[in-house]
């Protein structure tokens, strides 16, 4: 069990100001089976005229701000104190043959995350990838683990070589990326062979020499297996989740769960924010 | 074709010469070729007036839906985007009987699809309990996963439902589709009844056919329902460039609510608002919905409101249909929707509906493929593309179609080819056979959807072609439901409309309607007046100062290197500037009454039409008949235009436009050599039509002194500056009202402009001129504050991620 505290930090400086600005963030740690949420603060500058918290379809909080009256910066700073568990996969998960967990169209979850938006080619690609870890009838947990260690060690972990546009068919061509990057293709591999994925956004504890996005948002995965349970895996630090990730959301890919989006009106031009995570162990 | 003009040997009787042209199921005859019990009064009445007079009225028909602007815009068209709207003289016949049964099948199908649609976004029971499998359901592009858990209106979650329907063999109506995103027609459906009761009074007497008007009642109880006690209702629409404005524009007329482009609104404060007005609550949305929030959709979207979905989540807002319902048109849960009437409703549908296969079930992917070139296929959405006909493939796209679908099978359906039946339609001689696809309406009243007891009728370009694509551009016809008795025949009664507050952009499109309608009309008026004096005055510098002037009011220099004939050509044609020149003005002119279709006096539609048509043909010398129009065209606006309906928007702009106009030309009187202010003056006076009025009170010929009196100060001479501000005064004191405080500023700030040009002392030409500038730099700092104040913030919408 350990007790973790995030301080997120976003900062925007418009060239110009805005005269109203509309956001919704993804920025409250949800409760899951190995997470407690222990205390949490959102707070705007300039403070919101408006927020307002729901809940979206896979049960993830998230907050709409809206500000008015012309403002040339914005920052949105999270706090959260969060207790995970440090359990790791449940010993018997994942111990059927892989083809097992593999969408068959009746349930609805499996579905949700299974079905995939990417061209067939691309699929055709990934498919290739992933094959040489799901040799048939292999235990999905075995295999998983396999393409999680085969990912870290084929893809170099480059901070801005990608952003949240870069198709996953570039990644796949270069081989470089960020932790979003390293899900987009985990997720992509496995959905590949119709199996359930899901992208999970939130943090890493930070690990001194080790690819932990330390100072960001963190990204990873997790598979579905035959008996509805989720595997989490970070092919960014060839890890499995074991108290040292907080989940802050997931969804099917990123786009369902940014950390922060909005809309100016005004503004000036696009500008890139200063982001700043800190996670210490309490 | 050749068989249809073999057959045009005069006919006597157009009914018997339809009865050799038609091919199989047919609407009119029945199969021994006899007219069926509804038509017996329509054949009897089309015998009586023969093929020459169903050809005269048919171009009567015409005629009117030209006057109106009736259009439907077709992008990548060769003709140009812009295609007349087309109505068929004869009217589709469908006794009240059989209608009862069709309007029973669409209750129910309406019904139905509005519990799918909450079961969908709420509780899924229909993919949980294994009535539709998932995959079909969650590959469509329709689901919108931000919209899962909001709320839908209550207690039809669909409020308006429209459904495509075909005549089978079986006699019997079946469904080709439903259309619940945004369904279009409605305005084209009454466009279409409104031109037959003109130009059809008799035919549409005698048979005591079913009105509109309960229909359009039926919306109106909609709209307030969802709206509540304090909402307003409006119509949100992609702007005058997509292909169904004209239905839009139309729609919103007939239900007297506003028509409102993204800008219009916006989402501040937790209310959807146009500026200054009271929350607007339903809105009737033809915008897709990917479209409609660039927050949490599309973010490159200009054409919704950011923030519309937070409303309907927080359930301050009700769309109609709901964002989200593109879902229903997912051709892939036709194969489920029995199955779903049975659980849910514990019957059977009542309307059959074309047999489709959905690809994503391995055993109809088999059945697919086995019978490949005997089916259509299409993806299970229409924005995923278009219907195939593997049969008309060649070997390679064959191949490559098939391994399209094996690779995402769920995203396809096959559907059995349809044959339509046909009915008559007005051809050059005589009636002719076309297939008939017709377009019904439903909307919720209370808790099930009432019927519209009509529809849209689209017909095909031939008698055999089946693709209902073929459709578009190929005349409409009128649903007539013939009623048993003439009293349960309602009438299609004109209702009277609620004043509508005047959105953003409907004030800034009938601000510059009113600028550009005078700066195109002072400028035709001084080309006209000025041509020969310019050609006659090559030798002299007249000649080129009347260019300049020419210039100023015309936004640009004409070449200075070609002959002066080029030269008064370039300023009607333009240089490609936007808004430089006659024709561009005209141009400008033209686009903002388009926007404002939906305003406009029948008279001033008419009159928008024919200026497209004068624009075109006129050189400088040849501007009579576009000055006609524009003149007719000032009244006809001016004269009917209620202030508060928008009137005080136009005539400030008409009357501000005209007095910069004015003042150009004053400044232009200012700045020459003396020898040449007679002539020049008189050229001033022709321009402005003044030449009489000046004659007649000053005598001749004309001293600056004098013209500046009259042109400048005479409150009593229309075309004076002085008169423009009076009329600019009382206009802008009736713009609209709220905040007050800035009501009485308009009206104040247009006089204190008017006392300072009325009581400033002119001692020289120096001070005239400053009298000049200063009035000018103050008119348009008037009309930036209006713009301002009234007018879409044109603030660029910037996504952050």
């Amino acid at each position: 069990m350990a007790t973790w505290q995030i301080v997120h930090t976003t900062r925007y400086a418009y060239p110009a100001p805005a005269r109203r600005a509309l956001h919704l963030a993804w920025l409250q740690p949800r409760a899951t089976a190995e997470q407690t949420l222990l205390a949490f603060e959102l707070r705007c500058e300039p403070v919101a005229s408006e927020m307002l918290w729901h809940t979206d379809l896979y049960a993830n909080p998230f907050c709409f701000m809206e500000h008015l009256g012309e403002h040339d910066s914005f920052a949105v700073i999270s706090r959260a104190q969060v207790c995970v568990a440090d359990a790791g996969w449940p010993p018997d998960a994942g111990r059927h043959p892989w083809e097992e967990a593999v969408n068959d169209g009746q349930d609805p979850e499996s579905c949700e995350f299974a079905l995939s938006d990417h061209a067939p080619e691309l699929l055709a690609r990934l498919r290739g990838y992933a094959l040489p870890s799901f040799t048939p009838g292999r235990p999905l947990a075995e295999a998983v683990l396999d393409l999680n260690r085969r990912i870290h060690q084929d893809f170099a972990y480059v901070s801005g070589a990608t952003d949240v546009d870069t198709p996953l068919a570039a990644v796949l061509d270069t081989r470089r990326g960020v932790c979003q990057d390293f899900a987009g293709v985990a997720i992509g591999c496995l959905r590949a062979l119709s199996l359930p994925a899901r992208y999970v956004s939130g943090y890493v504890e930070p690990v001194v020499g080790g690819q932990s996005a330390i100072g960001a948002s963190h990204a990873w995965a997790a598979v579905r297996d035959a008996h509805g349970r989720w595997l989490d895996f970070d092919p960014t630090n060839n890890a499995v989740p074991q108290g040292g990730h907080i989940t802050l959301a997931w969804g099917r890919g990123y786009a369902d769960c940014p950390p922060l989006k909005g809309i100016l009106y005004g503004g000036g031009g696009a500008s890139a924010p200063q982001v700043a995570v800190e996670v210490t162990r309490l | 074709m050749n068989q249809e003009h073999t057959a045009a040997v005069k006919p006597a009787d157009p009914v018997a010469a339809y009865r050799q042209r038609r091919q199989g199921l047919d609407e009119m005859l029945d199969a021994q070729g006899r007219l069926r019990p509804a038509w017996r009064r329509l054949g009897q009445y089309v015998e009586r007036l023969g093929a020459d007079e169903l050809r005269r009225r048919q171009s009567e028909i015409d005629r009117r839906l030209r006057e109106d602007g009736a259009t439907y815009h077709v992008y990548g068209s060769p003709e140009g985007p812009q295609h007349p709207w087309k109505l068929d003289a004869v009217p589709l016949l469908i006794d009240d009987a059989q209608w009862q049964s069709v309007a029973r099948g669409l209750q129910q199908r309406a019904r139905l699809l509005s519990m799918l649609l909450a079961d969908l976004y709420g509780p899924q029971q229909a993919l949980k309990r294994g009535l539709l499998p998932p995959a079909a359901v969650l590959t469509h592009p329709g689901f919108l996963r931000g919209l899962v858990g909001a709320p839908l209106p209550e207690p039809l979650a669909l409020p308006l439902y429209a459904c495509d329907l075909a005549r089978g063999p079986d006699d019997r109506l079946w469904v080709l589709s439903d259309r619940v995103q945004a369904p279009s027609g409605i305005g084209y459906t009454l466009e279409n009844r409104q031109v037959m009761l003109e130009t059809q009074p008799r035919l549409y007497r005698d048979q005591s056919v079913a009105g509109l008007g309960g229909f359009r009642d039926t919306m109106e109880r909609l709209l307030s329902h969802l709206a509540g006690e304090e909402g307003a209702a409006g119509l949100l629409t992609p702007g005058p460039y997509n292909e169904t404005f004209f239905d839009q524009a139309l729609l919103a007329t007939y239900l007297g609510i506003p028509l409102l482009q993204g800008d219009d609104l916006d989402s501040s404060g937790g209310w959807l608002r146009m500026r200054f007005e009271q929350p607007m609550r339903a809105l009737l949305r033809r915008v897709d919905a990917e479209w409609c929030d660039p927050l949490e959709l599309r973010p490159n979207s200009l054409l919704g409101v950011p923030g519309m979905i937070e409303l309907v989540r927080r359930g301050r807002l009700a769309l109609i249909n709901p964002l989200g319902s593109g879902l229903l048109e997912n051709f892939a849960l036709i194969p489920f929707l029995p199955g779903l009437a049975r659980a849910w409703l514990g019957e059977d549908l009542e309307l059959p509906q074309v047999a489709t296969w959905w690809c994503g079930q391995p055993q109809a992917l088999d059945y697919v493929l086995a019978n490949f070139d005997a089916l259509i296929l299409r993806p299970i959405a229409r924005q995923l593309g278009p219907v195939i006909f593997p049969g008309r493939l060649d070997a390679a796209a064959r191949e490559m179609l098939i391994a399209r679908i094996r690779a995402r099978p769920a995203l396809w359906v096959a559907q059995a080819p349809a044959v339509h039946s046909t009915a008559p339609s007005v051809g050059d001689h005589g009636l002719l056979p076309r297939r008939v696809v017709l377009r019904a309406f439903a909307a919720a009243d209370g808790d099930s959807h009432a019927v519209m007891p009509g529809a849209l009728v689209r017909t095909s370009r031939d008698a055999t072609d089946t693709d209902t694509r073929g459709f578009v551009g190929s005349p409409s016809k009128d649903l007539w439901v013939l009623a048993q008795s003439a009293e349960s025949a309602v009438s299609a009664g004109r209702h009277c409309l609620r004043p509508t507050p005047i959105p953003p952009r409907a004030a800034d499109n009938l601000f510059w309607s009113g600028r550009y309608l005078a700066r195109a009309e002072m400028l035709a008026r001084a080309l006209h007046a000025w041509h020969w004096r310019v050609e006659s005055d090559r030798a002299t510098t007249l000649g080129e100062r009347l260019l300049g002037m020419l210039g100023a009011l015309a936004g640009m220099s004409p070449p200075a290197e070609a002959s002066m004939a080029d030269r008064l050509g370039a300023l009607v044609h333009g240089d490609g500037r936007p808004g430089a020149g006659f024709a561009a003005q005209l141009g400008q002119l033209e686009a903002c009454l388009d926007a404002i279709r939906d305003r406009l006096p029948g008279e001033a539609v008419a009159l928008r039409q024919r200026l497209t048509a004068t624009a075109t043909a006129s050189g400088a010398d040849a501007l009579e008949e576009p000055l006609t129009v524009l003149w007719a065209l000032q009244g006809a606006l001016e004269d009917s235009l209620m202030p508060r309906d928008g009137g005080a928007f136009l005539s400030c702009g008409l009357r501000l436009e005209r007095a910069l106009g004015l003042l150009a030309l004053l400044e232009g009187l200012l700045q020459g050599d003396v020898t040449e202010t007679a002539r020049l003056g008189d050229a001033v006076l022709a321009a402005v039509g003044a030449t009489g009025a000046y004659r007649r009170r000053y005598g001749w010929p004309p001293e600056p002194a004098g013209v500046f009196d009259l042109l400048l100060r005479e409150p009593d001479f229309a075309r004076s500056v002085a008169h423009q501000l009076e009329i600019l005064e009382y206009a802008a004191a009736r713009l609209p009202a709220l905040p007050i405080a800035a009501r009485v500023g308009w009206a104040a700030k247009v006089r204190q402009i008017a006392q300072q040009s009325l009581t400033q002392p002119l001692e020289s030409d120096a001070d005239t001129l400053a009298l000049i500038h200063a009035l000018r730099e103050r008119l348009q700092r008037l009309s930036d504050d209006i713009s301002e104040y009234y007018f879409p913030t044109g603030l660029p919408l910037q996504a952050l991620r």
